[in-house]
This record gives structure tokens, C-alpha cells and sequence, in this order.
């Protein structure tokens, strides 16, 4: 962890300088976040929420960061987690599985005013949502997020051999999907 | 001062790769190519105008603005006044409640009194009843009328008594 990041986390937790703290983490993460956030739950409005959630839970739980890990990465864990407890919520709530709540969303997307895709764009929408939900992650994570294997080990907790060979998969599926 | 060439050749620098890499290299450059013809690299999701700019302000707000509530303490002396005074006038509710419902099951029999308080009423002329009514209550049969009487009877008393009371002509006609 660098310098500039310790200084960060300790300003967060002193009472005196944790709201300026605060605003300047927000500035710094919002826009990774919550593309992170909204290629998972597809929704501006739904990805709104969870972001806000998102930050709400950093600063929550600033304390219990013992800094074994980047801080992005940790806030990258926590968005994550708050986007599959979304969907998961959403599903429980309509007696349907959680890639049928995601199907749903995507569905949707023709008629959303803050999608300005074309054809083969919603169909790469389509394609994400048949994957299952961790394959999908790893596919958003590594092929518009650019996260390196490494960093995405740390964030989902998962070996770099077992990433790639799901990322594999995905690519592998998705391109069948558009080709066909 | 002569340069010296350094020979960088064959000069083992400590870094290695992993296996067939160099080998493998264009295979693979040419399927991430290939991904990203047919994926797109852009998504189509947008947001609203200004939507980034106003996100610190709007979770600041969440997070330190401290609105007036109204602070009830928990621990109050005059709580606990109150709640022994709610309990006790639960209690006394209660208690009459029972013995409201006990008076009217209760019966008063004769079991109830206490067998010196009948020999009084009685030895002080207190009863109503006379002996024959007294009699009627009693079943005949069940009474041994040796048990009434304790006292044995002396010959001489009882010579005496028939004597002095009884007129042999009446036993005559019996």
C-alpha cells in the first residue's frame, strides 16, 4: 500500500478529517465502481442505489480494513458483493433464479433511455447474461475493466489458473453467441 | 578513458518465462484480436448529465449531516418510578380479579364449622330443632344407642330411681 493511500485510511477514520477524506475517496473510485457495478446489474437507476450502498459500507467499515490488500481491491470485493446481494434480493423476491432476474434486465434494455447501444451491443448484453453469474464477473472484470489476474485473485478470492480458464470459457461462449 | 562495450550476450539476467511462451506468443495475440472484433470493447450504457458530479455531495449528506432527534435516555430514574408503579397496580388488578372470581365459587357447608361452635349453639338453647326433629335427621338403624350413653348404671341407683318413680301398677298394664 502506498503513501498516499495510508494517509487516506487514516484520515477516514479520524473524526476531524474523514468527511473531506470521505468526498475525496468518492471522487477518486466513483466512476470504476460504478461501471464495475453496472455491467453487473445493468439498470442506471438499480446501479445508482448499490453504489451509494457501496460507499455507504466502505466508510462503515473503514475500521475492519487491515490493509492486507489494496483499498481498491477491497472496495472492489464490497461492490461486488453489494451488486450479487442485489440480484440475489431481486430473484428471492420473484421466486426466479438470479440469471433469470439478469435476463429480465437485459431484456429491458431496448426501451432503457440510458442505453444507447447498437444491435450487436445488446446482443453482447444478451450473451453475458447466459453466462453463470461468476463467469461473468470474471469476462466483465478482465475484458472491460482491464483488471490484471492477479488483482482479480485477490478480489474474488479465486486462483489465477481457475480465472483464466473460466475467462476462457466466456470469451469462448460469447463469441459463439454473436457468430451465430 | 576507453569505453568499455559491455557484452550483454548470454549474460543470465535471473528472469524467466513461462513454459512454450515465446512459442505460444502469436497464437495468442491473435485470438485477443480476434476477440475483439467480434466483442465489442464498448457497452452502450450511459448515464444522466451531471450524474458523477453531484455524487459527493449526495452521500456527504447521507453520512454527516446530523438532523435534531429527540433523544429519549434509557436508563431514567423517573422510568423506573413509573414502571414499578404500572407493575404494582398490575399486581393489586390482578389479585382482586381472583378474589372477585373465588367469592362466588366459594361454598359455606356445615364441614366449615368448627364442632365446638355447635355444641355451644346448641347447649345454650340456640338451635330451633326439638328432639323429635332432631330424631328424623338421624337414621335408626344406624345408631347404637349403647354408644350415645357412656355412663354404666349402678344396681342400687337404678332400684332407687324405680322406686322413687315408677308406679309398679303402670308396669302392671304394660
Amino acid at each position: 500500500m502506498d503513501v498516499v493511500e495510508t494517509n487516506l485510511i487514516e484520515d477516514l477514520k479520524n473524526v476531524k478529517t474523514q468527511e473531506k477524506a470521505f468526498r475525496q475517496l468518492v471522487s477518486t473510485y466513483k466512476e470504476r465502481l460504478y461501471w464495475h457495478i453496472r455491467r453487473m446489474v445493468v439498470n442506471h437507476d438499480d446501479a445508482d442505489d448499490v453504489l451509494q450502498n457501496t460507499f455507504v459500507k466502505v466508510f462503515r467499515s473503514i475500521d475492519n480494513f487491515k490493509g492486507d490488500s489494496k483499498l481498491y481491491s477491497w472496495m472492489y470485493r464490497i461492490a461486488t458483493n453489494e451488486s450479487i446481494t442485489f440480484i440475489n434480493q431481486r430473484a428471492k423476491k420473484a421466486g426466479i433464479s438470479s440469471e433469470e432476474v439478469k435476463d429480465k434486465l437485459v431484456n429491458n434494455l431496448q426501451a432503457d433511455v440510458y442505453f444507447e447501444g447498437d444491435e450487436i451491443q445488446l446482443q453482447l448484453q444478451k450473451a453475458i447474461a447466459t453466462l453463470p453469474q461468476k463467469q461473468q464477473l470474471v469476462f466483465n472484470m478482465k475484458y472491460f475493466d482491464d483488471i490484471t489476474y492477479n488483482e482479480m485473485s485477490e478480489i474474488l478470492d479465486t486462483s489465477v489458473g481457475a480465472l483464466k480458464a473460466s475467462y476462457h470459457h466466456a470469451v469462448k461462449k460469447i463469441e459463439v453467441f454473436l457468430t451465430n | 578513458m576507453k569505453n568499455k562495450k559491455l557484452h550483454t550476450d548470454n549474460l543470465p539476467s535471473g528472469f524467466t518465462t513461462p513454459k512454450d511462451y515465446f512459442e505460444t506468443f502469436e497464437v495468442r495475440l491473435f485470438e485477443q484480436l480476434h476477440t475483439e472484433t467480434v466483442i465489442p470493447k464498448k457497452e452502450g450504457f450511459t448515464t444522466p448529465d451531471t450524474y458523477f458530479d453531484g455524487l459527493e455531495d449526495t452521500l456527504s449528506q447521507q453520512l454527516f449531516t446530523q438532523e435534531e432527534t429527540k433523544v429519549i435516555p434509557l436508563h431514567n430514574k423517573k422510568n423506573y418510578l413509573k414502571y414499578i408503579g404500572y407493575a404494582a397496580a398490575a399486581c393489586i388488578l390482578f389479585l382482586g380479579a381472583i378474589n372477585f372470581f373465588q367469592i362466588g365459587k366459594t361454598e359455606i357447608s356445615i364441614d366449615n364449622l368448627v364442632n365446638s361452635e355447635i355444641n355451644t349453639f346448641i347447649e345454650n338453647d340456640l338451635i330451633a330443632l326439638n328432639n323429635y326433629e332432631l330424631m328424623t335427621v338421624f337414621d335408626e338403624e344406624n345408631i347404637d344407642i349403647a354408644t350415645l350413653f357412656e355412663v354404666t348404671l349402678n344396681e342400687t341407683e337404678t332400684i332407687d330411681y324405680l322406686e322413687k318413680n315408677v308406679d309398679p301398677y303402670d308396669l302392671l298394664i304394660e
